[in-house]
Formats: C-alpha cells, structure tokens, sequence
C-alpha cells in the first residue's frame, strides 16, 4: 500500500490532544450515531478501524474480531503495537492518552497515518467511555503491556505482564448497560462489515468468531484481488454479458483510486461506493467523477468505432448503467463527510482525480477488449431505445389521464383527508377483497386500490414493458410520484404508508413479492424511508363460548391452543400421584411441545431423536453437538473445545491444514473430515433438565413397548371443558 | 371451542377485515426495511431473476428449513 512515514516513527511525539472524555457518556449519539443496535455495533467498527490503519500501510496482516459468551469484544491485530512511551505533554504512557483523550490518536498527526478510517474519526477513546470495561494489552518490543479501565477511566497503570514474540494491540471491551439500548451482538451485522473490509483491503485477512453458546462459528476472509472478488461476489448470482471484471486503479494527488466493475444482464444498476473504507450510501464527489468517466469513456468510444449509427440512439448516463455492478473505493488524507447520515463525500478535488483514473482504465480496457467493448455498447443503445419507448408510452398515459378524474386510476378509491402524514394507501389482492376493504376502511384516512392477478415481475421486464403492465400504471398514477424515466419525486408522494394487503396463503405471498421487487427496483427510496408496510391478516379465529381471539402463525396458533386445553385439566403422574394444573401444567406442556420441535428438526437431519438421546454423554449429561465423520468411522463431540482439541490432534497427527466441510455440502476438494452440527443440542439439553427436575425421565418421553402402562394421565375438573 | 382457517382476505367480513387488519388501533403491520443493499439485490436477483439455476441452488438448499408450507 501507500508508503506513507516521512519521518514515521509511530511514538509518543506524534499524538496530539484535543480534549476530554466526559461529554461522550453524557451525549453518546453525538459520538456513535445512536444508543442502538447500530452505535453498538459502531464500537467494534471503530477499534477495527484502527487495526486496518495499520493494515493500509503494510504494517498489519491479521485482524481477529471476537464476540466472547458475555457479549464482550476482543480484537486483535498483528499491527506495531500501540506506542507505550510516556507522552510529552501528557506525561502518561501513549496508549493511554488514546484510550482516555477524545479526537488523541496518532492519525491526527499526518507523518504517522496518511489515511485513515474511523466514522467521524473519534477513535478508541469513546469505546473506552462508552464500556463497562475495557483492556488493553500492546505487545511490543518483546514485552506484554497491560492496561485496565472501566467506564473510561484507568484502574492503575500501565504495567508490564511478562515477554513475548510477537507483536500487535489486544482490545478486550464490554459496552456499558447503563449507556445501551442493547448489549446483544448480532454476528450478521459484524460479519457483514468484516467481509466488506475485507474485500476493501486486498491481503489482510479478517476473522470473525462467535464463542457465544449455541451459536458458535467463525469465517475468514482473506482476498488478494480485493475489488475484483467483490463485484464477482455481487454478479453471482446474474447472467454477465462480457467476461473480464474491469478494474481500474491509481495513485494520483495523495489520493489513492481504485474500481472494479461488471456488466450484467440485469436492468438495475448496483454502485457501491466507499471512501477511507466507510460505505459512502449517499454518495458524493467520487460517485460523480465515476459516472461522469463511464458515460464519457463509453460514448467516445462508441463515437470512434461507429458503433451507434442513428443520432438517437446515443446513450445517455442512465443507459450505461443499466445492468452496471460496480465498486468504487477512494482514500483520501482528509476526507469530508457531508448528508444526513454522513455519508456523502463532499472533498471537491476527489472528483477530478476519480474521473481521470477511472476514464484512463476504462479506455484501455475498450481499446484492449473490442469483442466485450461492442456488447456493452450494445447493451446501453437497447437500453436507451427501452427508454425513449417508455417516454412516449408514459406520455401517452398522461394524456389520457389527463381527461379522466384528475389523473388518479377508475379502480382507485381514495381517502378524503389530503395530509400525507397520516394518509394511508391499500394495495389489495383481487377486486372481492378490494370490495371489502373499501367497506370496512376509515376513509378519512384510508384509500383501497385493489389490483387484479400476479403483477409483471419487473427483474425481468425492461421498462418499456413494465410501463405498458395495466396494473404497474395504475400504481404509478396512485402514488403520484413519477417512475424513473421522467424523474421519480418522493416529495409528491400522495400517502404516507404504502400498504401491501395479500391473502395469507402462497398465492398472496408471491403477488407481495412482486410488488416489493417494484418498489425495490423503482421506488427505493420509498423502501429505504419506510413507506412501505406488509399488512398481517389473521391465520385463523378460535371462538370458544363468547371469547373470540384472532391468530397470525402457527407458533401462536399452538400456545392458544394449549392454553385453552389446560383450562381445567389435571395431569397425574402414575409413579407418585404428583399433580400438575394450570401453570405448572402448562410449563410441562410448552417443555415437551419445545422438545417435539427439536426432535423434529434432529430427525429431519437424519437420525432418529431416539438415537441421538442414547448419545448423551453419561457423565456430563451434555448432548451431542458434533457428529464428525472421518471415513467409515463417527464421531461424537459434546462442545466446542472438545471439537477443536480434535482438529488441533488432527492437523498435528496428519501434519498439514486440515479441510473440513458440512455433511451435504458441494466440495471442490475431498474433505479430510464432514461435519454435522446439531444446533438444537443445548436447547435439547435445557428442555430435558427442566423436565428432569420436575420429575420426568427423558425415558417416558417414549412409548414404551415393554410395560404398556401409562407414565401420567388426564383427569378433568368438573368446570373445564370438554377436551378431546 | 371453533377453529376457522382465513384462506383468504374475501372470508371476512367488513368489520371483520377492519378489525384484524386494517384498523389503526387493533392491527398488525410489518415495516419493510433494507439494512444491506448488497444482500437484498442479489436475494432479489436468485429469487425474482431471468436465470434459474441460481434460483433452483437456492430452494435445494433451502427446501427442508420450510416450516409453514401452506399449499
């Protein structure tokens, strides 16, 4: 990467300070975004942000991130080490002063990091605030620094806790409960950005590591063509129309450029953009040099090879973009970030450098490639008559609408209240229900617009098609917003929810999929603010005497049910005569419902629930939560540990890396071992030790052949129902 | 004690559909939201895409964790 140190020695020096910590527990959103799931997931970023600072000039290779059992963080980097040297000013150790000073952190000083992440640069210090408690540990120069805080501030000094070999910052943090929201971590959410830093920085390699009870996994990712691996990433799953994955990169200005892109047979366009490795959703100035550079390149190109004979089929910025996958990542020395969720890069001079690097690539790789180059042109020329097709479709349109009833569609009957806050719109499956629910609606607010039949499944309709779909028109005039040919504007929005209102059966659930591929594709800003809503009708009634209650699911459906069956209901053990009624009846029950489920889910993996019970460990009690196979032969193991001792004797036994794949898996190489995880086993365990302790061996969970008699039965009192 | 199974929107009546559905105070409404762009355009693509062999990949692998089927 960028060499980046003038004079670099990262030490004490370099750190300048700003100010103090207090105002970050008191006014944590100004820091973090908010007190929620994001801010919380927001610490992690922010302290692996500092190890990819180390990553982006060469000095770090690993990054390990891990969520321990009580939803603490450790990260880990093989970086240099925060420095531990006493700070000049400060008269405290470095690492100190960056764990304990708002805005401190070597990046402030531009000869130590010419880049940096980290959101609005606040650095580690405001985790450090923001956690129950916080350790460091900085191994370097052969030595283990250690530090301890809690809620920001230190509990002693900075102490040496023995030698080592290696090298590279330990942050163990647990964020505080009085500050969050949630303290729950979500892997998705982590691995997410994990995957995506990874992608974004070529050779480092990420792990990700859930040590959390039950949901135990780990990945790692490690790409060394970084962009080109993310736009194959995206365009899996797509039809590509020209092989090669252009990419594009160059250093220029202090500004480090670099893109990747892919056309697809697809009509949407996909551009990711980021800069300094934070997602830039809104886009900014190097989004605009990049579409300016394609629409530029392209139409030269197609210019000097004649490719577009007719004046109007020239294509414009759209038109290049239709079916375009692309990534785009900028560094920056000083980035500014602009918008509403800050998010937009506002540096002017990024756009002059994006667009030159970006023209430059992508002429050469025209140039180079003629047989790939004609087929985009190609694609972009379709894509633009497409266009001017539905122009003329959509004006048509509007002039007739312009003589019927103000331009809204016959079918639709609006509400009368014209305040979009409070305004509601129903999209309804089929003309019965439409009837009904122009019935029972509040019509101040409510307005019903019944569609008839499966909408045109626009992912596989160009526009001109989908504007000609009767019942896509008829959306399009009700919301009042336009569609993309001639301008899209959510400000002219007509209602303030959208609601999808389908029958609770298949049928329903595909004519709500259809419509959210729409919104998605067309309207995503209406998804992206909200505005759209899924209507839930009921499942079911259960009336019952003079009580009536509507059900949504299954699950809910199964607790009504047994609710009302215990009314009343005595179970009577036959070994003791122990009683069990209402409540504590009800808990037996919800334990061997909970356990039926599970046995479900065991079976269906293939082994018999009776089998997998009889392999419960005889001491421990615990049940099985691997099953290796390493040829004929099987493997039981009962936890995690158990599991990685195995592997770890493996690999010393076979003396290389061993590959490992999940039974039914497709694998290119023969695995050494196949795995089957049973993820039910902790709650299988749970539920059985309940029971347990209420008096149940897990024995009478099974008919029993040997003596036919009953382990319980049911007597009834005489104000309960009759139970079938 | 009675059970009635709702197929569809048209088995209820007006004050039926309002009540359970519709009506501000009693209903139920799932807010529709995209927190991964990148996970929902190729979820859209596999699903709703021209090119079935993704598609079909995806329900072979998806197939038995299906608990509510309701055909």
């Amino acid at each position: 990467m960028a060499d980046v140190r003038e004079n670099g020695e990262y030490s004490a020096d370099n750190i300048q300070v700003l100010e103090g910590l207090e105002a970050v527990r008191k006014r944590p959103a100004m820091y973090i975004g908010d007190i929620s799931d994001a801010g919380l997931h927001h610490l992690v970023y922010e302290v692996v942000d500092n190890a990819i600072d180390e990553a982006m000039i060469g000095e770090c290779e690993q990054i390990n991130v891990k969520i321990c059992p009580d939803n603490s963080i450790v990260v880990l980097d093989d970086g240099r080490g925060i420095p531990v040297d006493i700070h000049k000013t400060e008269g405290i150790p470095a690492v100190q002063v960056i764990m304990t000073i708002l805005h401190a952190g070597g990046k402030f000083d531009r000869s130590t990091y010419k880049v940096s992440g980290g959101l609005h640069g606040v650095g580690v210090s405001v985790v450090n605030a923001l956690s129950e408690w916080l350790e460091v540990e900085v191994f370097r120069d052969g030595k283990i620094h250690f530090q301890a805080y809690e809620r920001g501030k230190p509990m002693g000094d900075l102490t040496v806790r023995g030698k080592t070999e290696r090298r590279g910052t330990r942050v163990h943090f647990k964020p505080d409960a009085d500050i969050f929201e949630t303290t729950e971590f979500h892997y998705k959410t982590l691995v997410r950005r994990v995957r995506e830093l990874a992608y974004l920085n070529p050779g480092v390699s990420l792990t990700l590591k859930d040590e959390r009870p039950g949901r135990e996994q780990e990945e790692t990712f490690c790409y060394e063509d970084g962009l080109i691996e993310f736009v194959r990433h995206l365009n899996e799953n797509k039809g590509v129309i020209h092989p090669e994955i252009i990419h594009v990169k160059k250093e220029a200005a202090g500004h480090i450029v670099e893109a990747a892109l892919q056309y697809n047979d697809g009509f949407s366009e996909a551009i990711f953009t980021f800069c300094n490795n934070i997602n830039t959703h809104e886009g900014g100035t190097h989004l605009s040099g990049f579409k300016a550079a394609l629409t530029r390149s392209l139409n030269n190109y197609a210019k000097r090879q004649v490719l577009v004979k007719k004046e109007s089929d020239i294509p414009a910025g759209d038109d290049f973009r239709e079916g375009l996958t692309a990534v785009l990542s900028v560094k920056v020395p000083e980035p500014q970030f602009e918008g509403q969720t800050k998010t937009k890069l506002g540096n002017r001079d990024v756009q002059g450098v994006v667009e030159q690097a970006v023209g430059e690539g992508l002429a050469r790789f025209l140039e180079e490639n003629p047989k790939s180059s004609r087929l985009i042109i190609d694609k972009a020329v379709t894509a633009k008559r497409a266009r001017e097709a539905a122009r003329k479709a959509r004006e048509l349109v509007q002039r007739k609408g312009a003589l019927l009833s103000g331009g809204l569609p016959g079918k639709l009957a609006d509400c009368s209240s014209k305040d979009v806050n409070s305004t509601e719109l129903f999209i309804v499956e089929g003309d019965s229900a439409g009837g009904t629910a122009k019935q029972g609606r509040y019509r101040m607010t409510q307005a019903i617009l019944p569609i008839r039949g499966k909408i045109l499944n626009v992912e596989k309709a160009r526009i001109d098609k989908m504007l000609k779909h009767n019942e896509i028109q008829t959306i399009i005039q009700a919301l009042g917003t336009g569609i993309g040919v001639d301008g899209f504007d959510v400000t002219k929005l007509r209602y303030g929810k959208i609601i999808v209102m389908t029958d609770a059966d298949v049928d329903g659930s595909h004519i709500r999929t259809l419509l959210l591929t729409f919104f998605f594709r067309h309207m995503a800003e209406l998804v992206s603010n909200g505005s759209i809503y899924i209507a839930q009708p009921p499942l079911y009634r259960l009336s019952k005497r003079n009580k009536e209650q509507y059900i949504h699911s299954e699950k809910e459906k199964e607790a009504a049910l047994l609710a009302l069956g215990i009314d009343g209901t005595v179970l009577v053990r036959s070994s003791d005569g122990a009683r069990f009624e209402d409540e504590s009846l009800a808990e037996v029950l919800e334990l061997l419902s909970s356990l039926e489920d599970r046995a479900a889910i065991i079976q269906r993996m293939g082994i018999m629930f009776r089998e997998y019970v009889d392999l419960r460990h005889p001491e421990t009690r615990a049940f099985p939560f691997v099953r290796v196979m390493r040829g004929e032969e099987s493997l039981y193991f009962y936890s995690h540990e158990e599991f990685e001792d195995y592997r770890a004797r493996l690999v010393e036994e076979l003396e290389r890396e061993i590959v490992i794949a999940d039974l039914g898996d497709e694998v290119e190489e023969a695995p050494d071992i196949l795995v089957q995880e049973f993820r039910e086993s902790r709650a299988i365990s749970e539920a059985v030790e309940k029971l347990e302790s209420l008096g149940f061996s897990l024995d009478s969970y099974f008919p029993s052949e040997e003596n036919g008699e009953a382990v319980c039965r049911l007597e009834y009192n005489s104000s309960g129902d009759d139970f079938p | 004690m009675q059970l009635t199974r709702y197929k569809g929107l048209g088995e209820m009546n007006p004050d039926q559909l309002s009540e359970t559905t519709m009506n501000v105070e009693t209903r139920k409404l799932i807010q529709v939201k995209v927190d991964d762009v990148m996970a929902s355009d190729r979820i859209f693509s596999i699903l709703m895409g021209p090119d079935v062999e993704p598609r079909r990949a995806f329900i072979e692998k998806h197939a038995l964790d299906v608990t509510d089927l309701d055909i």
